[in-house]
């Protein structure tokens, strides 16, 4: 299974694996995080400080388990995480044979590729704050980095309760997109609770929902949206859904 | 003979061109006003349904049966029932549990955190009995189960987590054949003549409503599990719920299929590989 021109080197520490990393291309990273020294934390932030090293797909091999907020995190920066257990070294194989053979589709965004043309910049936009509320982790990259093309500033949180503690005390929030189905709080009742916050109780609020039936969208409207849009999400619909509110 | 029951018996052996036309404009009464899409299902379950709902509403014609359905929302959930939602059990696939606890949970316990779907959960049964394995291999903790269902009533009942106890004490023996690890009571507590299982095991759910033959994806996931749902969808529609299927499972993710269903009707089956012989889990090895 393994490619038979693969060459591999092993180094001990973090330092030794800047040290080499910027003396010698490689195609893959594996790196655990419970490093002598230098933490593997650190060792991300030099790799994505440096352009040309933060480029090299990275797997994170670690036998301590993650927060929530150090998934997220880690999800940033490697290409996949593989928690150390009796069969970590069979799938650390298959995720460094996906890497090897460019299989790079792997994250397949839940935004429609092909409205991506319609995309053009918008001055509307620039320099307002959106909230994004998901735990559809794929969802939360494609829309940040959709929007962020649109110089907006985004930010984002993976449930309903985060949301609600971003937004009390912090009036900065132009435009909230929320998802309709999560874990514990779900969406209408993220909604229906921003709307009792003094900071969102007139921001437009846009729900992100899988649902095509018009009860399903009704609701959303009665929970406090101020629009909805069906995911896949439509690109140059989205945007223009964003103008329409935040021109007004 | 009672009304409807005459109506109701012919429908289920085949039906005549009139009430073929009744079904049509009922589907489209029931599409316009509750948005459910029937025309691509299956029809004979949906024949059977229609006759079962008759005969126990005393209805003579379909068409006396749509004047009902439309004016009365109760009856719609009902009929849902009736048509869409198979009685559910726990552990029925014993074979397919055990593969799970053995193959698949291994390998989730790689993965910092694991979503697992399932779609069309019925009254949750189902949904239990994985919380129960994924609760016995420790791994329950990192776990969020979203299940699904297109019906209000079931997700409700799924909700309680509820059940007759002398129901759940049948599932016992299934219980240890897939490979249990103690007794399926230490997982629920009894209260009256109900077994109502443990929060810690809703506590890791989210029950919404999704429909499959309407509806896109949510996140992706490390194990999809749909069993005995598909068999009521034509292939038409069988192929798109299992292209959003595909869609929505990771790289070496998991689809886990009743026992007498197969990736025929499914495009990408090429895709996936069976984890073992004559047990319908199938992993997304290629993309």
């Amino acid at each position: 299974m393994a490619p038979t021109n693969t060459r591999t080197i092993a180094v001990s520490n973090g330092d030794e694996a800047l040290a080499l990393l910027t003396q010698e291309r490689f195609d893959c990273v594996v790196l655990d995080l419970g490093l002598p020294g230098l933490s593997g934390w650190r060792v991300i932030e030099e790799l994505q400080a440096n352009k040309a090293l933060g480029e090299t797909p990275l797997l994170v091999y670690t036998a301590r388990d993650l927060t929530r907020k150090e998934e997220v995190r880690l999800g940033e920066a490697a290409k996949s995480i593989v928690m150390k257990d009796a069969r970590s070294p069979e799938r650390l194989k298959q995720e460094i044979m996906a890497i090897l053979q460019g299989a790079e589709t792997d994250v397949e965004p839940a935004l429609e590729s092909g409205s991506n043309g319609a995309e053009a910049m918008s001055a509307a936009l620039a320099g307002k704050k959106v909230l994004v509320v998901d735990d559809d982790i794929r969802n939360i990259f494609a829309l940040t980095a959709l929007l962020e093309r649109q110089r907006m500033d985004v930010v984002s949180v993976d449930s309903g309760q985060e949301a609600l503690d971003l937004l009390t005390g912090n009036s900065d929030i132009d435009i909230a997109l929320v998802d309709v189905m999560m874990p514990e709080m779900d969406g209408y009742v993220t909604m229906s609770k921003m709307r009792e916050l003094r900071a969102f109780a007139d921001r437009p609020i846009i729900a992100l929902t899988a649902k095509a039936m018009k009860g399903d969208r009704e609701k959303c409207i009665e929970a406090g949206a101020s629009d909805y849009i069906a995911k896949p999400i439509n690109n140059a619909h989205l945007l223009s859904m964003l103008k329409s509110w935040l021109v007004q | 003979m009672r009304p409807g029951e005459g109506a109701a018996q012919r429908l289920e052996s085949g039906g005549t061109e009139l009430e073929d036309i009744e079904i049509r404009l009922l589907l489209e009464g029931i599409r316009l006003y509750y948005g459910y899409d029937f025309r691509e299902y299956a029809l004979a379950p949906l024949r059977r349904g229609l006759s079962a709902t008759m005969a126990r509403e005393r209805v003579a014609t379909i068409s006396a049966f749509q004047d009902r359905v439309l004016h009365d929302a109760a009856l719609m959930q009902q009929f849902l029932g009736t048509v869409g939602v198979n009685v559910t059990t726990m552990f029925r696939d014993s074979e397919t549990i055990r593969c799970l606890r053995e193959e698949v949970v291994p390998l989730l316990k790689t993965y910092p955190s694991c979503r697992l779907w399932v779609a069309g959960c019925a009254t949750g049964e189902e949904v239990y009995a994985l919380a129960v394995v994924l609760e016995e291999e420790g791994v329950l903790g990192r776990c969020t189960i979203y299940a699904t269902d297109l019906n209000e009533e079931m997700l409700a009942i799924a909700r309680l987590g509820s059940y007759p106890l002398d129901r759940i004490r049948r599932f016992d023996d299934a219980y240890v054949e897939s490979g249990g690890l103690g007794s399926l009571s230490d997982h629920y507590s009894v209260v009256g003549r109900s077994a109502r299982f443990n929060g810690k095991l809703g506590a890791s759910v989210t029950w919404a409503r999704h429909n499959l033959v309407s509806d896109g994806s949510f996140n992706d996931f490390h194990v999809i599990v749909c069993s005995n749902v598909l068999i009521y969808f034509r292939e038409s529609l069988q192929a798109r719920a299992h292209r959003l299927f595909y869609d929505s499972l990771i790289r070496g993710g998991y689809l886990v299929l009743g026992k007498r269903e197969s990736l025929l009707s499914c495009p990408e089956r090429d895709h996936y590989e069976q984890v073992s012989d004559g047990v319908n889990i199938f992993r997304k090895m290629r993309w």
